[in-house]
């Protein structure tokens, strides 16, 4: 009996897709039966299709009807469909078996494409401990999580984003410590995207936060599964997004940035020790210009006066103000930075050197600008990528103090400092303050804060954000 | 913006800055002139009256939870006397508003802005403080409670290295008591501020025993302030009153220790991370004030009231020390009696009406 026109269903789904190029279409015509077939070639395994599918189902000798065909198709994913997901299935890498004597529908996921391997990335090289880190593929991605967590209570929730792209996004938490409260809301602000599509997690930040105008990032970002997998076991919740090595984690607090993977991987003291330094290093980054310039324009009398005869000594000959001086080491400093990230290693090198070298020594001895100001902002530009994930926030305020610090001096820096921590505390994500736990203050979480317990002190999870069970060890 | 609450820690930290900010620079060199160096004890009995103050609120807060002072005011004295004393209350902090700038304009004026004019003090302070007048209460707390360790810290220094550059001491007992009476009352207007935390009361999250806390950072701020009047009056023994900058002077007395070079740009910054952690919250106390007055009228409204009155006032009438002073000591004493007198007052009436209802049920 035939339910199904096998030609005319073939037809009708290559006319749906366009009659793309890369769709295949196969039909067995057996005796009382026809077997049809469709799939992309570009994002299926072709082999696996002739010698688990296609091979099976033309050398069987009989009567072939569904149960048959489910029963001889020789692939792990196999699963039924209905009419309305056939196209939705092709397009993520299946092949959609029908046949004319039943109305039901098989998809057999064979997906393939080529992926890197789980490398070490780029954005956070480590001393010591692992390194693996995300690839592009989500299912890849899922298997470094899953293979940290030998435990039922790792949940992966499905969900698709992007009305052209239906981008795979998996939010993953811990069921018995993640808040439920916090999982409800990043489900729900998920789904409530509308967009074409997502082309990287981070065209999902935005739609994570409260306060998406912010210069600054309230959305947690990593690429090594070690950091995510911590984060997770803290109460956090992990937004994996499909083509995206950048997982995406939430709750997240500043203080977040202060921490580094090679932090738990060493003795704690000497951890301890570095985050002092990275905090110094921030300071020194946002107001190191600011503070030379303010000095040295509006407050020279209160500086000691051997450094003043040091500085006046070295900039009487320059013929810009220190202002227009500081400003233009600052931005040669900048545009070696943008060139050296865009052309190739070896001329990067070489960019380096002509900038560092040629530029700044060359600067100095022509009397264009004085060596304490080349220091102050190489100190500042150093001192930035003590935290390189805040990088281009700091740059942002960097230059913000400096033009506070050449207008109205020292006043005005403290002013703006007080400004931004006012701001920085009026952030809040997931009911969560920006900068816990320093303000408000919650002494059990510095155990993990400006200095580092050692894991054995370590008995509780962060009271910053809301998790169900803050016990970790007894 | 609705105002989220603080907990006591915060208010705490609100009421030692506010407790310390404006009794570090000027006053001492001022009580020294009246009253010698019995000028500690018109610290002390200002402070009683401060901590009175501070009692009398813990005891509302306790017996009224959940109540906001106006809305006290409001149901047991009515409505035209609840605008009358929130006028009032606008008004005092405006005028303290109007003296904290002045001094400090002058003492920045004076010692590191030699060349800058008054233009460059507003384009600084006035945006910040503004900002912390709208921001969330919240938000303001958890500023402060940043910047108090720095704070601290700051302070600790100031008083330890002060101390150590310390070689003579002047003679007490030099003045009568009618002097440190008069002295006190004349110079009234530096306390006071503590009636702030009346303003924040339905906003200052309140448990068992939370008491002890402000006491303990109340009492931590009037600490700091005798120490460092004392190291100044014995850096300066019998010339104190020709330095008007206490806390600056004091570290100016121990130039170049330790190798530190100088060390008196560390009181400059804890005067300015005051000035404008002071001025913000006498700023929120007078928006808030505006607001019961005006219930219905927006915090754009209060705050283009309060710049454009103190603008004309700052560009007009005051800018130098001597009329400042003149201004603080015959004017502003006047301006106390809303904090000492009428808050009091006010609390009794409360107390008198609970227990004649009481008596009646």
């Amino acid at each position: 009996m035939i339910f199904l026109n096998v030609d005319k269903k073939i037809k009708t789904i290559k006319k749906q897709l366009h009659n793309s190029f890369d769709v295949v279409d196969r039909v067995i015509d057996m005796e009382n039966v026809k077997v049809g077939f469709i799939y992309l070639k570009s994002f299926t395994d072709n082999f696996i299709f002739s010698s688990a599918i296609y091979e099976p189902i033309s050398n069987f000798q009989g009567n072939l009807d569904f149960e048959t065909i489910k029963q001889l198709i020789q692939a792990n994913d196999t699963k039924e469909i209905e009419e309305k997901d056939v196209l939705n299935n092709i397009l993520k890498g299946a092949v959609v078996v029908f046949l004319s004597s039943s109305t039901k529908m098989l998809a057999v996921d064979i997906q393939k494409f080529t992926t890197r391997t789980p490398t070490e990335p780029p954005t956070s090289p480590v001393i010591q401990g692992p390194r693996e880190g995300f690839t592009e593929d989500i299912k890849t991605n899922i298997g470094l999580l899953r293979k940290r967590f030998y435990s039922s209570d790792l949940v992966l929730k499905n969900l698709s984003v992007g009305r052209k792209t239906k981008t795979t996004i998996v939010i993953a938490y811990l069921d018995s410590v993640a808040s439920k409260k916090v999982v409800k809301e990043v489900e729900k602000r998920i789904k409530s995207i509308d967009i074409d599509g997502v082309v990287d997690s981070y065209y999902l930040m935005p739609y994570l936060i409260s306060r998406p105008n912010s210069l600054f990032k309230q959305v947690g970002n990593s690429e090594k599964p070690d950091i995510v997998s911590s984060k997770l076991l803290e109460g956090r919740v992990a937004i994996l997004v499909d083509n995206s090595p950048m997982v995406l984690t939430v709750p997240f607090v500043l203080l977040e940035e202060l921490q580094n993977p090679n932090d738990y991987y060493t003795n704690y003291i000497y951890a301890s020790l570095l985050r002092f330094v990275r905090l110094i290093g921030v300071f020194l980054a946002l107001l190191g210009p600011g503070i030379y310039i303010a000095l040295q324009l509006y407050h020279y009398n209160v500086l000691p006066i051997k450094y003043l005869i040091t500085i006046a000594d070295s900039t009487q000959q320059i013929p810009f103000t220190p202002f227009i001086e500081i400003l233009f080491i600052s931005l040669l400093f900048q545009i070696l930075y943008e060139v050296s990230l865009r052309l190739p290693s070896y001329l990067g090198l070489a960019t380096s050197v002509v900038g560092a070298l040629i530029l700044g020594d060359t600067g100095v001895k022509a009397g264009l600008i004085s060596p304490p100001a080349v220091i102050v902002v190489a100190i500042a530009k150093i001192a930035l990528y003590t935290i390189p994930e805040q990088s281009a926030q700091i740059t942002v305020l960097q230059f913000f103090f400096l033009l506070i610090g050449a207008s109205v001096g020292l006043l005005g820096l403290i002013g703006g400092s007080i400004y931004l921590i006012a701001y920085l505390n009026s952030l809040e994500n997931y009911h969560t303050p920006y900068l816990a736990p320093f303000s408000p203050f919650i002494l059990k979480d510095n155990k993990d804060g400006l200095v580092r317990a050692s894991l054995q002190n370590m008995k509780e999870r962060p009271y910053s954000f809301s998790n169900q069970n803050h016990r970790r060890q007894k | 913006m609705k105002d989220r609450s603080i907990n006591i820690w915060q208010a705490g930290i609100f009421l030692f800055i506010i407790i310390f900010a404006n009794k570090i620079l000027v006053l001492p060199s001022l009580l020294y002139s009246g009253a010698n160096i019995e000028g500690m004890f018109c610290y002390l009995i200002s402070f009683l009256l401060e901590i009175g103050l501070i009692t009398l609120f813990i005891f509302l807060k306790r017996k009224y939870p959940t109540y906001s002072f106006s809305r006290l005011v409001k149901e047991k004295l009515g409505i035209i006397t609840l605008k009358i004393i929130y006028v009032l209350i606008a008004f005092f902090f405006f005028c303290k508003l109007i003296l904290i700038y002045n001094v400090t304009y002058i003492f920045f004026k004076d010692l590191i802005y030699k060349t800058s004019g008054n233009f460059l003090f507003l384009i600084c302070l006035l945006p910040i403080v503004n900002y912390l007048a709208v921001c969330d209460l919240r938000s303001f707390g958890r500023t402060v409670q940043l910047f108090f360790p720095v704070i601290l810290i700051i302070l600790l220094f100031c008083v330890i290295t002060s101390f150590i550059g310390i070689d003579g001491m002047p003679l007490f007992f030099q003045s009568d008591a009618s002097d440190v009476f008069l002295t006190t009352i004349k110079h009234t207007t530096a306390f006071g501020d503590v009636i702030f935390l009346f303003l924040f009361m339905d906003k200052i999250e309140f448990k068992k025993g939370d008491g002890k806390k402000l006491f303990f950072l109340s009492s931590l701020a009037m600490i700091f302030v005798c120490l460092i009047m004392l190291a100044f009056y014995f850096s300066y023994t019998y010339t104190s009153f020709m330095h008007p900058y206490a806390i600056f002077e004091i570290l100016g007395n121990v130039k170049d220790y330790g190798g530190l070079g100088r060390i008196d740009v560390v009181a400059v910054i804890i005067v300015m991370i005051l000035t404008y952690l002071q001025m913000g919250v006498y700023l929120k106390c007078f928006t808030l004030s505006f607001h019961v007055v005006f219930p219905k009228l927006s915090d754009a409204y209060a705050l283009t009231t309060f710049n454009t009155i103190f603008l004309i006032l700052v560009f007009l009438l005051i800018r130098n020390l001597e009329r400042t002073i003149t201004y603080g000591e015959n004017f502003l004493p006047y301006i106390s009696l809303i904090s000492f007198v009428l808050i009091p007052l006010c609390v009794i009436v409360f107390l008198v009406i609970r227990r004649n209802k009481n008596g009646k049920n």
